[in-house]
């Protein structure tokens, strides 16, 4: 691949252009650009490695495909995370395609070496102690569990702010629904979330307390 | 979270957040110290990452997918340099004329040949001096019918399909305006050698340039109005046009654009004619492309 880091440095708009006169390097690329961050999002939304690749994949595949479908310019990145949301939406009404798998699964532990499976999410190297394992475990299943409690639109509007760090104007665009609207659900998931997390925790801290000044105690 | 740019992200979202709250229909917005904490929970949750051959792995399963190379791509990357706009247009200018058929070209041949007829009998009639004045302003306006019935379907279907092509519109239009301007300029060279044996009493490269001149000019002008709206109000531009040069003319007024070999003004308006023709093409060019790209983004 020799070309790609050329490529690398050129804007969606130019890559997506080269991809409709058919340049290898150009898809190459941006794939490159995005496979991480939508395959992340798709993970959370879908909690199934397969499911999240197979639905990045096929974003990607109708970008290339259907180059028509995208007219406006600046929004590639937006229509991908659009179609991975409509396609894990769809994928989650769906009872009878519909796998469980529990979120816990993201800690990478099983199926290393699986050329297939994605890289562990944190250095394998470092020693750590079991309790602190077992009490990281213990926090993630508290913050999933928050998570799941939350409507599936808040949720989405809360993965794609602060997992995916896009703008409210942006998730407005990737949801087809108005700014105003994704402020409202933004501002009552994390209500919700805020909510759900110091109960489950147990602290029913006063408002604007945080459990780190309280430990602090 | 102990990472700084992790702990910079925080930060700049809790700002973000912060400014977000505001104009929330709710009866208490969260206080900054909330949206931290649920940020510092939400930060527990790690991040699925694809790996490497994850990656190449759908790369590969997208190469098959990706659209064939097209003429278009071909074209538009030649086009960078100026040799290579010229090697396209070249290329663009040969399927032009079989697309406006053999008919078209018969047929203008025949108009010319009638103008020449009619020349040849208008110096039976009058006197051979009067056959260059006659020739000198029934050619350009050849010209100008040649153009506009070259473009004329710029409305219909036909045309419409033409612009769908994958080959750069622009460059299709200036090849077929090259193919008829050349067309045109040959025949009416051959009418000016043709009625040369009357003895016109005019140089021949001087009468050949005077209608040179206009004819550039008008048919650049029927041109530009075609493809950016249609043969008919482009024809109707260059006639009109043209009769403002022969209004002008015949009131014998100072800049007179049509003065003839011999004539006062006659060098100053054939290099005002031609200087007009090269700003035209300045402006133009760039004024039909716009119009050309903006339909051509509006079907992606």
């Amino acid at each position: 691949m020799p070309n790609v880091n050329a490529w690398s440095t050129k804007t969606d708009e130019e890559l997506f252009e080269a991809v409709r006169c058919g340049s290898q390097e150009a898809m190459e690329a941006l794939v490159r650009r995005y496979h991480a961050e939508l395959f992340g999002y798709a993970f959370r939304l879908v909690r199934d490695y397969h499911w999240a690749q197979d639905f990045v994949q096929e974003a990607f595949y109708r970008l290339i495909r259907n180059t028509d479908t995208v007219q406006k310019p600046g929004v590639i990145r937006t229509w991908l995370y659009r179609v991975v949301t409509h396609l894990a939406m769809d994928w989650g009404k769906s009872a009878t395609t519909r796998r469980e798998v529990p979120s816990e699964s993201t800690d990478g532990i099983a199926r290393r070496g699986d050329a297939n499976w994605p890289a562990e999410p944190r250095n394998h190297a470092e020693i750590i102690p079991i309790e602190n394992i077992l009490e990281q475990r213990e926090d993630r299943q508290r913050v999933a569990e928050a998570l799941r409690r939350l409507t599936e639109q808040q949720r989405v509007v809360i993965y794609l702010r602060f997992y995916q760090d896009l703008s409210l104007n942006e998730i407005a665009e990737v949801l087809a629904i108005p700014p105003g609207t994704v402020k409202s659900r933004l501002h009552y998931g994390l209500k919700s979330l805020h909510a759900s997390l110091t109960a489950a925790a147990g602290q029913a801290l006063p408002h604007g307390r945080t459990k780190e000044a309280s430990e602090h105690e | 979270m102990s990472d700084a740019p992790q702990e910079e992200k925080i930060q700049r979202l809790l700002h973000e957040l912060a400014e977000d709250r505001q104009d929330t229909p709710d009866d208490r917005p969260l206080t900054v110290d909330e949206l931290r904490y649920i940020m510092a929970e939400l930060s527990v949750l790690p991040t699925a990452v694809p790996s490497e051959a994850m990656t190449q792995a759908l790369i590969e399963n997208l190469r098959p997918h990706v659209p064939e190379p097209r003429f278009r791509s071909t074209m538009e990357a030649e086009r960078a340099s100026i040799a290579g706009r010229l090697v396209s247009l070249v290329a663009a200018i040969q399927p032009q004329v079989s697309a406006l058929g053999r008919q078209f070209w018969l047929a203008t041949a025949l108009l010319y040949v009638a103008v020449g007829v009619a020349g040849w009998m208008y110096a039976q009639s009058y006197t051979p001096y009067s056959v260059g004045p006659f020739i000198m302003f029934a050619l350009p306006l050849l010209a100008v019918v040649g153009v506009g019935f070259a473009f004329r379907g710029t409305q219909s279907g036909y045309w419409e399909a033409e612009r769908a092509a994958p080959i750069d519109p622009a460059t299709l239009a200036i090849a077929r305006f090259t193919v008829v301007t050349a067309y045109a300029i040959a025949l009416a060279t051959v009418i000016t050698l043709a009625l040369g044996v009357f003895r016109l009493e005019l140089h021949l490269g001087a009468l050949m340039l005077s209608w040179l001149a206009p004819l550039l000019l008008l048919a650049s002008i029927t041109l530009f109005l075609s493809v950016r709206w249609n043969g008919m109000i482009g024809s109707s531009a260059g006639f009109a046009l043209w009769s403002v040069f022969l209004i002008m003319h015949s009131r014998q007024v100072r800049f007179d654009l049509l003065a003839l070999p011999g004539e006062d003004f006659w060098l100053a308006g054939k290099i005002i004619l031609f200087a007009l023709t090269v700003l035209l093409w300045l402006v133009g060019v760039p004024w039909m492309r716009r119009g050309l790209a903006t339909w051509r983004l509006e079907v992606g």
